[in-house]
Parts: structure tokens; sequence; C-alpha cells
């Protein structure tokens, strides 16, 4: 997440209302949880990269979606919890 | 014309959004003190629970069908409805919010196809707050609120309507004919307005289905019924008698009330009780602006727990029309002393304010000067004022009389909510958490 700009604690700020896009740090739903990834789309295939390169990308399969949450608007830095 | 949008099993969907691993599984929202079912998802109806199904009768399908059951959490479906509201008025011009999840919207002067208008605010609201929802259109609000239950019924239930109708349904775009069809396929019973008692006396005389409702001549509704089902009937004749109400008028009476999470004897716990929802009925009094002159306290026992039985009330007059927090918490105080009696379990209390009357209007007494009683003429309408702010501010409670105690969870008389979600919206400490 660190390469991304988002670091471990950080408080996001996720708007439903905007399209993803390509390159955007986006909150996505794998396996029922909440998860921060970059959205790569590129002719027509999507995939979710996190920003650590030890954790895998996300591909969907054929006939799999992977539901888009919101998009990360800001990051909110917190130092005194 | 009118539309009707609603959420689907609104509370189920509010927390479905914050955690998606519900999704597709059987989910039911439990009434306050865990009681009873008051929202089911499409899975929980599907395994047969009935709304309001009490939860010790469902409780063996948490093993059985993985059916998950959560706390009510008001504070998040108060939150997610606003902004469902606030998106359901981009369909027309004016908006009358009904119930929690439920709001209609004037068509009036909208030019276009509506359907497709429709489709976007759905999809609108699906895609910026995460709420499934469907809307009804037509001519009056009766048959706003039947295309809506048809355009969910059809989207559920595939088969018992046409598969065009499913999620958004704009009744007076469909021939007479078809209308027709429609009103026949549908159960007299699911017409806002007939509950269970006028739709058995109506089946009794031979009205079953919508349309037998449609064809009955309004004079014969209201001499068998009332006034009011003789605007139903004309609702669905397609005439409208109800309009539009943006700004309903002030209650007339405020109450506050709750059950227990286990049954109180103590006299002290029960003074703090009543004096807590007398300072949260003062403060629904403040916000519409009335003053109270008369303050009812009750008190009942369990008539499902063995134990003796007991259920009492008492009205307090107040000396002078109020909304001061401390005045009404006193009175209910008083009023609990006065009735009180020991040895019996109480599950409920409350408080109710009556005969409101507006706050501009002052009124005047003799001052006959009781030397013993305390002077409370001292105005306390701008700690009063203050104390709204703060508690607005920094959340409910922040400022309380000391007479209600020490808040918190382990007051004795607070309402069971075991498995109640965090308020994801409202509250820093409880957002959802992503991780890498």
């Amino acid at each position: 997440m660190r390469d991304m700009g988002i670091d471990d604690g950080d408080l996001l700020v996720v708007d439903r209302a905007l399209r993803a896009v390509h390159g955007q740090n986006v909150v996505a739903v794998v396996d029922g949880e909440f998860t921060v990834k970059q959205l790569h789309q590129r002719a027509g295939k999507m995939k979710l990269k996190a920003a650590n390169p030890t954790f895998p990308d996300i591909v969907p399969k054929d006939g799999q979606t992977v539901e888009i949450w919101g998009v990360v608007t800001s990051s909110i830095k917190r130092f005194v919890f | 014309m009118f539309a009707l949008v609603d959420g689907n099993n609104f509370y189920v969907s509010c927390e479905r959004v914050f955690r998606p691993s519900l999704n597709e599984r059987p989910v039911v929202v439990l009434s306050n003190n865990d009681g009873c079912a008051i929202a089911r998802s499409n899975e929980a109806k599907d395994l047969g629970i009935p709304m309001a199904a009490p939860w010790f009768k469902i409780r063996h399908l948490e093993e059985s069908a993985g059916l998950v059951a959560l706390s009510a959490n008001f504070v998040l479906y108060g939150d997610m409805s606003d902004r469902m509201m606030t998106l359901a008025a981009g369909l027309g011009p004016t908006q009358e919010i009904y119930s929690i999840d439920e709001s209609f919207v004037g068509l009036h002067g909208v030019r276009g196809d509506l359907v497709a208008r429709g489709r976007k605010v759905r999809e609108r609201i699906l895609q910026w707050t995460g709420i499934p929802t469907c809307i009804g259109m037509a001519q009056t609000k009766t048959l706003a609120k039947l295309a809506n239950h048809i355009a969910k019924t059809a989207e559920r239930k595939p088969g018992s309507y046409p598969a065009e109708f499913a999620q958004v349904f704009n009744m007076s775009a469909l021939p007479a004919q078809d209308v027709d069809d429609v009103l026949q396929a549908t159960d007299v019973g699911d017409v806002w307005g007939v509950g269970t008692r006028i739709s058995k006396q109506l089946r009794e005389g031979g009205i079953r289905t919508v349309l037998d409702l449609t064809r009955m001549d309004p004079a014969t509704a209201r001499r068998g019924w009332s006034v009011t089902l003789e605007k139903t009937v004309r609702e669905l004749q397609g005439q409208p008698c109800i309009d539009m109400d943006d700004a309903p008028g002030p209650k007339q009476q405020i109450a506050c009330t709750r059950s227990f999470g286990k049954p109180v004897h103590q006299l002290g716990a029960l003074v703090e009780a009543v004096s807590e929802f007398a300072a949260r009925a003062a403060e629904k009094l403040r916000k519409q602006n009335s003053l109270a002159t008369e303050l009812l306290v009750f008190m009942h026992t369990s008539p499902y727990r063995p134990g003796p039985q007991c259920s009492r009330s008492v009205v307090v007059p107040l000396r002078r029309p109020t909304d001061d927090t401390l005045a009404l918490a006193k009175a209910a105080a008083d009023g609990m002393r006065f009735m009180y009696i020991a040895g019996y379990q109480f599950i409920k209390v409350g408080v109710i304010l009556v005969d409101l009357q507006p706050s501009s209007v002052q009124q005047r007494e003799l001052d006959l000067g009781d030397p013993n009683e305390l002077p409370t003429t001292r105005d306390r309408s701008r700690l009063m004022a203050t104390m709204d702010v703060i508690n607005t501010r920094f959340g409910k409670g922040t400022l309380h009389s000391g007479g209600t105690g020490k808040p918190g969870a382990n007051r004795v008389w607070t309402m069971k909510q075991e498995r109640r979600t965090p308020a994801y919206t409202t509250c820093l400490e409880d957002v959802p958490v992503a991780r890498a």
C-alpha cells in the first residue's frame, strides 16, 4: 500500500459516486472482505493490483466479477490515535 | 402523477453495504431487545420466516440454515435513509418522506420516458449508497404504492407478473386491459390502507382481487366502511384524493417508552429510566416548538412471565406549559415515586407528553404565590437550547440531568442489543476496515 501513498492505519475517504478509472486506488470486495487495491483496466480486462508486490494480483476469472465498492479519493495520515 | 420509491428489505440492505459477506445469505434484523424479526432478507423469507417472527422461535435456524441475526442499528439506518431520500428526490419536483425506507415523489411536469428516468434514479441510489430499491409510478398515491408492490414482486417472484414490470413499473403507461389483468392478479389485501381486518370483511363480501375493489361504488365503500376506504376506491379508479404532504404537522402527543432487557423492581432504576425518557421526549418537544401541559407515566409487568401482574399509570399535571427537560424529568420522577409499588418485576415503562400546544402561545397565570413551592420562574430556555446543541454535536446524552444516572450499557434497565453492528457512517471509531 505504501507505493500507493497509503500506509497502515490511514483513514481513507471513499467515494461510491465516482466510476473507477485505470490507475486509481479503490476499495474492492474480495471474498466478502474490503480490500484496498489499485485498479488496472486495459483492453476490456480488469485486475486489482496490490501495491505490495508480495501480495498476489486479483484477476477475476471468466464470468466472475469483483465488486468495486468505491474510489479512494484521499488518505488521511494519523500520527496520534 | 406520483412515484413511490422504497428500499428492498431496507434494514438488511443497509447492513449488507458494510458487510458484503452477508450477501445472498439468510439475514434478519431483530427489534429492540432482540425480540422479533423486523426485517428479513429474501433468503430468510424463503426459509419461511414470517414478518415479526419472535427470535426464540427462529433461532434454531442459525445452526441449521446459517441464519444471521443482527440487532437493529437505527443510527445506521437513519443515516442511510437520509442519503437514499436525498437521491430519490431527484426523481421529481416534490417529495414526501413517508417512512424510513419509503418516499413519495411528485412527478408533476416531469417529461419524457418516466421508466427510463426511474431506472436512472434507481441505478444512482444503488451505486451511490448500495441500497437496491423499487419504484412504482401511477396517477394516484394508492396506485403508485400498488405499482411499487408489483415492481417488487415481479423481481422477487419471476412469473408472478410480466418481467418488464420488475424494479421500475409505470402503471399509468399500461393499456387499460393490461391494467385490469394486473389488478386481477393482485390480492385485495395488498392495497395501501386495506389491512387484515378490512380485507377479511371484503373477502366475505366477495371482493378478493384489487380489480374487484376498483369496481366497487365509492358510496358503498363509505357506507359500509369509512370515508378512508372510499378515498382508497376512488384512488384505485384513478382519481387522486390524497395530496403530497411535504411537511407533516406537529405531533399531538410525544411518547418515549421502552421495554427493559431484564425485569426491574428497584425504584431507583425506574426513576432513572423515566427521567431519561422524559428528557428524550423533551428534546422532540423542543424540536417541534411545542409545550406540554400534562405528562403521563406508566409501568407494567410482563404478561408472558410468571409472577404477580401489575399495570399502573399516573397523569402529572404541569404547573405551566413547558418544554424544560428538568421540569419534565422531575414530573416524571415524581409520578413514578407516587405510583411505585414494591414486589413486582416491571418490564416496561414509558413517558407520554400530552395536551401539547405551540410554544408561540404564552399562557400567563395569576401568581397566587405558594410560599412552600420552589420558584421555577427562571427562564431556562437558553439552557435547553445549549443542551440540545451540545448533544447534537457530541452525541446523545453528552449532557443529561443528574436524575438519569450514569449513562452506559451497565444501567440496570438498558435494552438488550447483543448483536448490533457498528455505526459505520456516523462514528469515526466505527468505520469499516480494508486490508492491503
